[in-house]
């Protein structure tokens, strides 16, 4: 082949500004952020006055923090080129877990938070276990194993709360944390914010990270490489779980109550955001900072939508006609690359 | 001949009806090259693949040093000092070469960091650059993914990764089956190069000018037995041939 012979031996890396801009232009994270601006920029230009407001932009930021929390789970997962159709139902079934917790500990102290935010951490591990044996050990594809525990999460949710919401929630929480604010900063949306961060940094800098990777581009590979792939995988779901069990717990003390049949969607803006962000649904590829923009699109839409005055029920039509297009061009490029 | 490095004996794998390996015996001495020939199907991947710790044997012994070991995982492997350039290389195709070169071997950063598990992707690069440019392996950018570079590059970074961790034996299962001239030129470049380290080779090929030219021992397979021993100085590609596809009678009992 032509470009063997004309090698060179190894070149430096060529780490300068313009090789990172090059990378980055190529990048779908870029794409999804010029696209995110395009969107802001036209509903600024429709609403002057009303949509680039910090009153509004720091609603849409409240609003998503949730979707960002499973956005970040789920590009772990993803990135391992599994699939965790279950996040929005564990939220569910963590806050009530979370409120059931509270209740029987009673008081309306932090320490009674606390144990509300343990037990919704621990509903969403258990979630995960359930899920990452189910795929590890009885290999069933983890579409459908999520799709199961999404059911099941769900359906203990009605049947632990009797279809009823929840609401003894102690003022504390939702005061301070679903309604506080540390330097100004809405607290759902630093949680979020450090969630990201955090994300971001084990994704892309850690081990943990790079077997992630490793186990989504290659499985064997990885396999042969040493890496404990069966552990990894229930490790990843685990993770995926308990970020939805943190959302719950968030959602508790925004709302005030457990919004039993509120997330029927997330998981699908969750979803669009991640992939959207320029994680593969192929796995191997993966990029926490590209969720965190991406979730962001769906929400801008709406947000615009509901100012259009348009019914807010065309964002889901829009949401699912965009995830279509978006994973078929995932797919172009995949098969692209292949060849 | 000194004692063997790796000896095994009467390996049995099916895979459902068929009997993958049927007895399978096989040596390698210390720092030779040894090519292990046979038809398609005779088992040669089979028994690379219960070396390197891949697949289970349903039944026989494996010495290395003179001592039984058991081989169960690819780690176990891998401690031995056996590294395996797998037929379908197995790499990540999404992390650049040197994070095919350290996966699940990476350097992390000392201290907190290290503790904490984070990658000291730099040192990686600077020992993988220096690998690569020792082994003359050619790649044009160092940083770019794996799944972006030619058939070429890629073996040059599955047999550098081998070579790198080997200390005993390389495992090569049809190294040269995608390439063209120049690369194969390469890989038995590479191949000597290994060999001047004192580390053994075990060649899987199909090319018998190729096993010729490059290695000290063939030992032939047919039917998931081996069915023949030959220095490669003191036989003809005639006789060879004649072992793999059975116009010779086998040399020796299962
Ligand atoms: N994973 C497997 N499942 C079923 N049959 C297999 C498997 N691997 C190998 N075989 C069969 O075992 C026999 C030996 O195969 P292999 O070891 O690949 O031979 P070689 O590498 O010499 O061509 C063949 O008949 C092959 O079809
Ligand atoms: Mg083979």
């Amino acid at each position: 082949m032509a470009d063997q012979s004309q090698a060179v031996p190894v070149v430096p890396a060529r780490a300068g500004i313009g090789a990172l801009l090059r990378s980055m232009l190529r990048s779908q994270a870029a794409m999804t952020t010029a696209t995110l601006l395009v969107l802001m920029a036209f509903f600024t230009v429709l609403f002057p006055s009303k949509f680039l407001t910090v009153f509004n932009i720091q609603n849409l930021l409240i609003d998503y923090s949730g979707i960002v929390l499973l956005g970040v789970g789920l590009t772990f997962v993803m990135t391992s080129e599994c699939f965790d159709l279950s996040i929005g139902a564990t939220l569910v079934l963590a806050s009530v877990l979370g409120v059931e917790a509270m209740v029987l500990v009673g008081g309306e102290g932090w320490s009674t938070v606390l144990v509300g935010l343990a037990a919704t951490l621990l509903t969403g591990a258990a979630v995960g276990v359930f899920n990452g044996f189910l795929v590890v050990n009885l290999r069933i594809p983890s579409i459908i194993v999520t799709l199961g525990s999404l059911n099941v999460a769900q359906g203990l949710a009605y049947v632990l709360t009797g279809g009823q919401d929840m609401h003894e929630i102690p003022n504390l929480m939702v005061d301070s944390i679903g309604l506080g604010r540390v330097l100004g900063i809405p607290a759902p949306v630093l949680v979020s914010g450090i969630a990201v961060i955090v994300g971001a940094f084990v994704l892309s800098q850690t081990r943990f990270g790079r077997h992630t990777c490793a186990l989504g581009s290659n499985k064997e590979a990885a396999r042969r490489a040493g890496i404990d792939v069966n552990r990894l995988s229930i490790q990843l779901y685990v993770l995926s779980g308990m970020c939805a069990g943190l959302a719950g717990f968030m959602s508790l003390a925004r709302f005030g109550t457990t919004t039993l049949s509120g997330h029927s969607t997330d998981f699908i803006t969750a979803l669009l955001g991640v992939v959207l962000g320029g994680t593969s649904l192929f796995g191997g590829v993966g990029t926490v900072l590209g969720t965190a923009v991406g979730v962001f699109i769906p929400g801008v839409l709406s947000n615009g939508l509901i100012l259009m005055s348009v019914f807010p029920y065309w964002q889901l039509v829009i949401v699912g006609l965009v995830l279509c297009a978006v994973v078929y061009a995932d797919l172009v490029k995949r098969r692209q690359r292949d060849d | 001949m000194p004692v063997p490095l790796l000896e095994v004996t009467n390996i049995a794998k099916r895979y459902g009806h068929i009997e993958a390996l049927r007895g399978a015996n096989f040596t390698v001495y210390p720092g030779e090259i040894v090519a292990l020939l046979g038809d398609n199907g005779a088992g040669k991947s089979s028994l690379i693949k219960t070396i390197c710790g891949v697949t289970k044997p349903d039944a026989g012994e494996i010495r290395f040093n003179g001592q039984v070991v058991t081989i169960d995982s690819p780690q176990a492997s891998r401690d031995l000092g056996i590294e395996t350039v797998y037929q379908d290389l197995a790499l990540a195709p999404d992390l650049d070469p040197a994070g095919n070169l350290f996966l699940g071997k990476e350097i992390l950063y000392p201290g907190l960091l290290g503790w904490l598990g984070v990658l000291d992707k730099p040192e990686m690069r600077r020992q993988a650059e220096a690998s690569f440019a020792r082994l003359n392996v050619k790649l044009q950018d160092i940083n770019a993914k794996v799944v972006n570079m030619s058939g070429g590059q890629r073996q040059g970074v599955a047999v550098a990764r081998a070579m790198v961790w080997a200390s005993k034996i390389i495992l090569m299962d049809e190294p040269t089956a995608a390439l063209g001239v120049v690369q194969t030129r390469n890989v038995s470049e590479l191949i000597r190069q290994v060999k001047a380290a004192g580390v053994a080779v075990v060649l899987v090929s199909h090319n018998l000018p190729y096993v010729f030219e490059i290695a000290d021992r063939i030992e032939v397979m047919r039917l998931g037995r081996r069915v023949a021993r030959f220095v490669t100085a003191e036989t003809t590609m005639d006789e060879v041939l004649d072992a793999m596809t059975g116009v010779t009678a086998p040399q020796e009992a299962a």
